[in-house]
């Protein structure tokens, strides 16, 4: 691949604290030094431009079964509308349109963090449709038959730790996460809200528990991407007791918890609802082993997609348009309920000034991460938007004009003047994801980095210059140009090998042929899918 | 779209199959059996050709396009229930679905600390009632399975009926044990319920779930139907039937149904594709020409053009959703096939890269 | 009133989107630029002048001299002014109507009046299934407006049916009103099995039903001013083809308690 240089352009890139007009040099895919006496090279001139490394999204549902049942569910928001296919209508895009939706703004990996070990092949074949950026997955863990009744059992941590090396080696994850843990398996025992210290009947095992069996075990295999942590108690008022709970039930170990602002939720305020940012921000500060998205709501019709069964279910009856996708699966299940943030509405008012409190009062940008948890929040094409939002405190203020007042009251946004910078973006969205899931490579624009590289055209209106990036670079190649998606190209999915003792398999292969009378590969994730080549690559573990 | 598997030595003729879709004005491409990369290739196809699509057995799932669904999977249903609800035709699955029969019948599967024995009712026509005595007949009388339905809903809420207070009281006692379940699963077929059933049944579901748990259990799914929704689902976010116009799929289950389309005269190029051996069904034959891209040796009856193709997951690996899983699958068969018949996605990116991108102008 | 006339060539080989063809978006095309609008539904290219002779000037009202039941779409999302089909339509006509008037000389196809929300449709011939019905997933079928036809009408009329009114001076085909939400199904010549299933709220006015689900209840005779009040609406507005007035207090059954069973069915003499 050719030798090429971005002149010009003001380079943002935290792992080295760049922040000036400078070049970047590439070739065959990489990141380079600047060679000594380059006389045949491509150009690009950045002129005018913000040259960062390619964008990272940790927490996206873009596949699998709750986001096909989504798509079922809503046809009315597809079928009837002369619109394009990339214009948000509140049911999940397609594959296609997704990966050129993330390619335009500058992203190159996208993460979807809820993965079925029992629809991983099919998640999988999906994720290799989506083209243009790169995929990885998290392989969902914690309500699971086996892992409980290891628990239960009192089986011995190296049991667990090998059980969940093969769930994320034949899921073929990036890592593991755990969904409500204990509180979905509750759920079929007509268990119908389950918070940290509960126990789930038949088995008495606690989610406190599960958390830290996984985290100890994800430890020991050197799981780059501490346990991602769906809490319990998402979405109900109060939840913020939960937040600290779980919080110090970490003990100081790593954990990445999902869509924090939806556990931000205090009580007090007329409506029965306030922010609990400021004490999240607060204990984050004293817990540096916690990091967190934020899974920040905008305003809009969606569809909640998430393999929290429980969560689901009792929120059924809110859905909007009535009508809903439930299912018990073999662990998590889950399911789809449409629903739709009103900027009218108090509770959801409150719930977007919750998630920007987290974004502004927790001062580490290596600690919270953007996301809207796609589309439970809203859609990753709201991230203009919000980075506008962040980095213009005068395009949040017209929001929060707009906004009903006694939501505004129990928020503390309105006094809040911090206003994000260019490096705290380039720090959110590459250099911290990057490390956290364990990338190496990725996330900076340090020599030997791949050369995903996202520039674009510096302009004081943020939502517009995040929307549509100047040029997009996977893997050294142009993908976007003037913001518009160039021919497809498809990328790699991310996966791990941990170690792992395979004699866990026969205890693997009895629950199995119990279940379903089928061997225990059954649902492994076979190298290559629907076409000839296979997509994964393997990032290693850490030793 | 799902990208290319370009087949490295297709060692088939698509020619024929070719020229026919490029004079076509309406080639309609109906799906039977498929795996999970033939249905990308399909929408793939049917794309670049600007297609029809349709599912052989199409519209079984229109209840979750209204309704959405309240169910469960197999393997959790032979875990858990403690009352099963086999509902109409359904009912006869206890003898010839072997998968069902095991996984809530015979197995009884429920945990230690269920010692109650499963418990198992039936809401059919006598007709359709199982042999097996274990199962309870809820009496009915003749009464269709719409009013049945909606009489069980009512009593669950306590509404009046129009029926007979001895008949109710019959219904009464049925009531108070479905709600006496602990995880009671209700097995139906989409196919064989009409979309009021249906929906009165997601209804008696979701209206015995505020207090305990019910949930519902597919069986007897079309074959290839869940293959071919889950990749038209990622690659255009709409089932069939789909009609590729323009740059976009577009769903309506009148105007582009594959069988009301060949009835209404409005097709002129059907394309059978099924990586099976089933007949061509009549209801899809008429149309002035057929092409079959299918497992058969010769061309099955009614086939104007031919194409073989392998059985996925006998002749090569391939990507399967079984009904007992309800899961998708990879399954590498134990033998290779000597006579290595090409994959439906093979053939169908062939025939893709040739057929017309562009619809033809009328002059 | 000056009006554009689409007089029909000959039957057309595949079925037409007509959507475009309505006063407010024809507004200001002159007859060439109206010929040129696309209205193909398969990979062969159809315009407007392939398939018809444009004349005449668009003051407000449309003619169709001809018709044809692959006309998909006539008088969709229509905003104010006239269209009369003399022939048939095909499916979806009137789709998301919100006001003015479409007639059809001949029969109409299925999904008339599809999510139609306001206006009047009169068609002298039969109507398809799901009249009033919404398209798939969404969550109303006719939210208001008028249809009245002559003839009988198909199954499942008025399906997710919230507001409005339809008319039928002869029967109405089975399941008709399911899931219905509110409105008015007037069916001249009786209903045939189960209507009303799944019905929350709204009326059903007929002589007869051939079958009746066991959730509607018997309520006994009423004495209803509304059904007067409705009788003088209808002759007012849609003249002839208003349904000949009642003779008698109605006998009353409400239903369908598998639901919240507020909706009511008026046994006419």
């Amino acid at each position: 691949m050719t030798l090429t240089c971005i002149t010009g352009g003001r380079v943002v890139d935290p792992d080295t604290k760049r922040d000036g007009i400078g070049d970047v040099w590439l070739e065959n895919g990489r990141i380079i030094d600047a060679p000594l006496n380059a006389q045949r090279y491509e150009h690009i001139d950045a002129t005018g431009c913000v040259v960062m490394a390619g964008a990272i999204d940790i927490h996206t549902h873009v596949a699998g079964a709750n986001v096909s049942a989504a798509r079922l569910l809503l046809p009315e928001r597809y079928a009837d509308i002369e619109k394009p296919m990339t214009e948000w209508t509140g049911a999940p895009f397609d594959l296609f349109s997704t990966g050129a939706l993330y390619a335009q703004m500058g992203f190159t990996l996208v993460v979807e963090p809820a993965v079925a070990p029992t629809d991983a092949v099919a998640t999988h074949a999906e994720l290799e449709c989506i083209p243009y950026v790169d995929r990885a997955t998290l392989s969902v863990v914690g309500n699971d038959e086996i892992l409980l009744g290891m628990i239960r059992d009192r089986a011995s941590n190296a049991a667990i730790q090998d059980y969940v090396g093969w769930l994320i080696t034949t899921s073929r994850g990036l890592g593991a996460k755990a969904i409500n843990p204990g509180g979905v398996a509750a759920l079929k025992e007509n268990v119908r809200s389950f918070t940290l210290d509960d126990t789930i009947p038949e088995y008495g095992v606690s989610a406190r528990q599960i958390s830290q069996k996984l985290r100890n075990a994800l430890k020991a295999l050197g799981v780059p991407h501490p346990l991602h942590l769906h809490t319990c108690n998402l979405g109900i008022p109060g939840n913020i007791e939960t937040a600290l709970k779980t919080i110090d039930a970490a003990e100081g170990e790593p954990v990445h918890l999902a869509h924090l602002q939806f556990y931000g939720y205090g009580t007090e305020g007329d409506f029965g609802m306030s922010s609990g940012a400021a004490q999240i921000a607060e204990a984050l500060a004293k817990n540096k082993n916690v990091t967190a998205d934020v899974g920040q709501v905008m305003f809009g019709p969606t569809v909640t997609v998430s393999s929290d069964a429980l969560l689901q279910f009792t929120s059924r009856n809110r859905a909007s348009p009535k009508k809903f996708v439930i299912r018990d699966g073999d662990a998590n299940g889950g399911g789809a309920v449409p629903l739709v943030y009103k900027s009218k509405s108090k509770v959801s008012a409150l719930q977007w000034a919750i998630g920007l409190e987290m974004f502004l009062l927790v001062d580490d940008p290596t600690q919270i991460y953007m996301t809207t948890d796609h589309p439970n929040g809203g859609p990753f094409t709201a991230y203009p938007d919000l980075i506008a939002q962040l980095m213009d405190r005068s395009v949040r203020n017209a929001v929060i004009d707009s906004l009903p007042k006694e939501a505004m009251e129990v928020s503390t946004l309105p006094g809040i003047s911090r206003e994000y910078t260019l490096m705290d973006i380039a720090t959110m969205t590459r250099s911290a994801p990057a490390k956290l899931l364990g990338t190496m490579d990725r996330g900076h624009l340090k020599p030997g980095a791949i050369a995903d590289i996202a520039i674009y055209r510096d302009s004081k209106d943020r939502a517009a210059m995040f929307a549509k990036a100047a040029w997009v670079l996977k893997d050294g190649d142009v993908i976007v140009r003037d913001g518009h998606v160039l021919a497809a190209r498809y990328g790699r999915t991310l996966s791990l090998a941990p170690e792992y003792d395979a004699g866990i398999k026969s205890h693997i292969a009895e629950v199995y042929d119990r279940r379903w009378g089928v061997g225990p590969d059954t649902f492994s994730v076979p190298a290559t899918l629907l076409r000839q080549t296979s997509p994964f690559e393997v990032v290693p573990c850490r030793p | 779209m799902g990208q290319a598997s370009r087949p490295l030595n297709l060692s088939v003729d698509t020619s024929a199959a070719v020229a026919l879709i490029t004079e076509s004005c309406n080639p309609t491409l109906i799906i039977d059996a498929i795996d999970l990369a033939g249905a990308a290739a399909a929408v793939n196809l049917a794309k670049v050709a600007s297609m029809r699509v349709d599912h052989a057995a199409q519209d079984h799932l229109a209840p979750l396009q209204e309704l959405g669904f309240l169910g469960t999977m197999p393997g959790e249903a032979g875990l858990r229930a403690d009352m099963v609800l086999w509902i109409g035709a359904t009912s006869h699955f206890i003898e010839t679905d072997e998968a069902a029969r095991r996984l809530l019948f015979d197995q009884d599967n429920l945990s230690e600390s269920k010692k109650t024995p499963r418990r198992h009712f039936c809401i059919a026509a006598p007709a359709q009632s199982p042999s097996e005595n274990r199962i309870k007949q809820i009496p009915i009388g003749d009464r269709p399975l719409l009013d049945t339905l909606g009489l069980l809903r009512a009593r669950v809420k306590a509404h009046p009926t129009s029926i007979e207070t001895s008949t109710q009281d019959d219904i009464d006692a049925v009531v108070a044990e479905l709600k006496s379940a602990k995880y009671g699963v209700a097995v139906f077929a989409a196919g064989h319920l009409s979309f009021l059933e249906q929906t009165n049944l997601m209804g008696l579901i979701d209206d015995l779930s505020s207090e305990t748990r019910w949930t519902l259990l597919p069986l007897d799914q079309p074959v290839g139907q869940a293959e071919l929704a889950r990749m038209t689902l990622a690659l255009t976010g709409l089932i069939t039937p789909l009609a590729f116009l323009g740059d976009r799929a577009r769903h309506d289950a009148y105007l582009y149904s594959a069988e009301q389309s060949i009835a209404r005269g409005e097709t002129d190029l059907v394309i059978w594709l099924s990586s099976s051996t089933t007949a061509i069904p009549p209801r899809f034959l008429g149309a002035p020409n057929t092409i079959a891209i299918t497992a058969h040796d010769t061309a099955p009856s009614g086939a104007d053009t031919h194409i073989r193709i392998g059985i996925p997951g006998v002749d090569h690996p391939a990507i399967l959703e079984p009904a007992e899983l309800a899961c998708a699958v990879a399954i590498t068969p134990s033998q290779t096939n000597s006579a290595h018949p090409p994959t439906a996605a093979d053939v169908l990116y062939a025939i893709a890269e040739h057929a017309t991108t562009q619809p033809e102008v009328a002059a | 009133m000056a009006e554009l006339i689409l007089r029909l060539k000959a039957t057309p080989d595949q079925r037409l989107d007509l959507k475009s063809l309505t006063p407010s978006r024809l507004a200001g095309l002159t007859v060439p630029e109206i010929e040129r609008l696309p209205i193909a539904t398969t990979r062969t290219q159809v315009t407007v002048g392939d398939v018809f002779t444009v004349s005449g000037a668009l003051g407000g009202g449309i003619r169709f001299d001809g018709g044809s039941d692959r006309f998909d779409f006539i008088g969709a999302e229509l905003a104010g002014g006239t269209i009369h089909v003399d022939g048939d339509v095909g499916a979806y006509a009137g789709r998301r109507m919100l006001a003015g008037a479409l007639s059809v000389s001949g029969n109409a196809g299925a999904h008339l009046a599809s999510a139609m929300d306001g206006g009047v449709i009169t068609i002298a011939g039969t109507a398809g299934d799901c009249l009033g019905a919404p398209r798939r997933g969404e969550r109303f079928g006719m939210t208001g407006g008028t249809v009245a036809v002559q003839g009988s009408i198909g199954e499942r009329t008025g399906d997710r049916m919230r507001r409005g009114t339809i008319i039928t001076h002869e029967t109405c085909g089975a399941f008709a009103a399911s899931r219905m939400m509110g409105g008015t199904i007037w069916a001249v010549g009786g209903f045939g099995d189960y209507p009303g299933a799944l019905m929350r709220r709204g009326t059903l006015i007929a002589p007869h039903v051939t079958k009746m689900l066991s959730t509607f209840n018997d309520c006994g005779v009423h004495d209803l001013v509304v059904l007067q009040l409705m009788e003088k609406h209808f002759k007012d507005t849609l003249g002839s083809l208003a349904p000949a007035p009642t003779s008698g207090p109605p006998k009353k059954l409400s239903g369908d308690t598998a639901t919240v069973g507020k909706g009511e069915l008026l046994l006419i003499s």
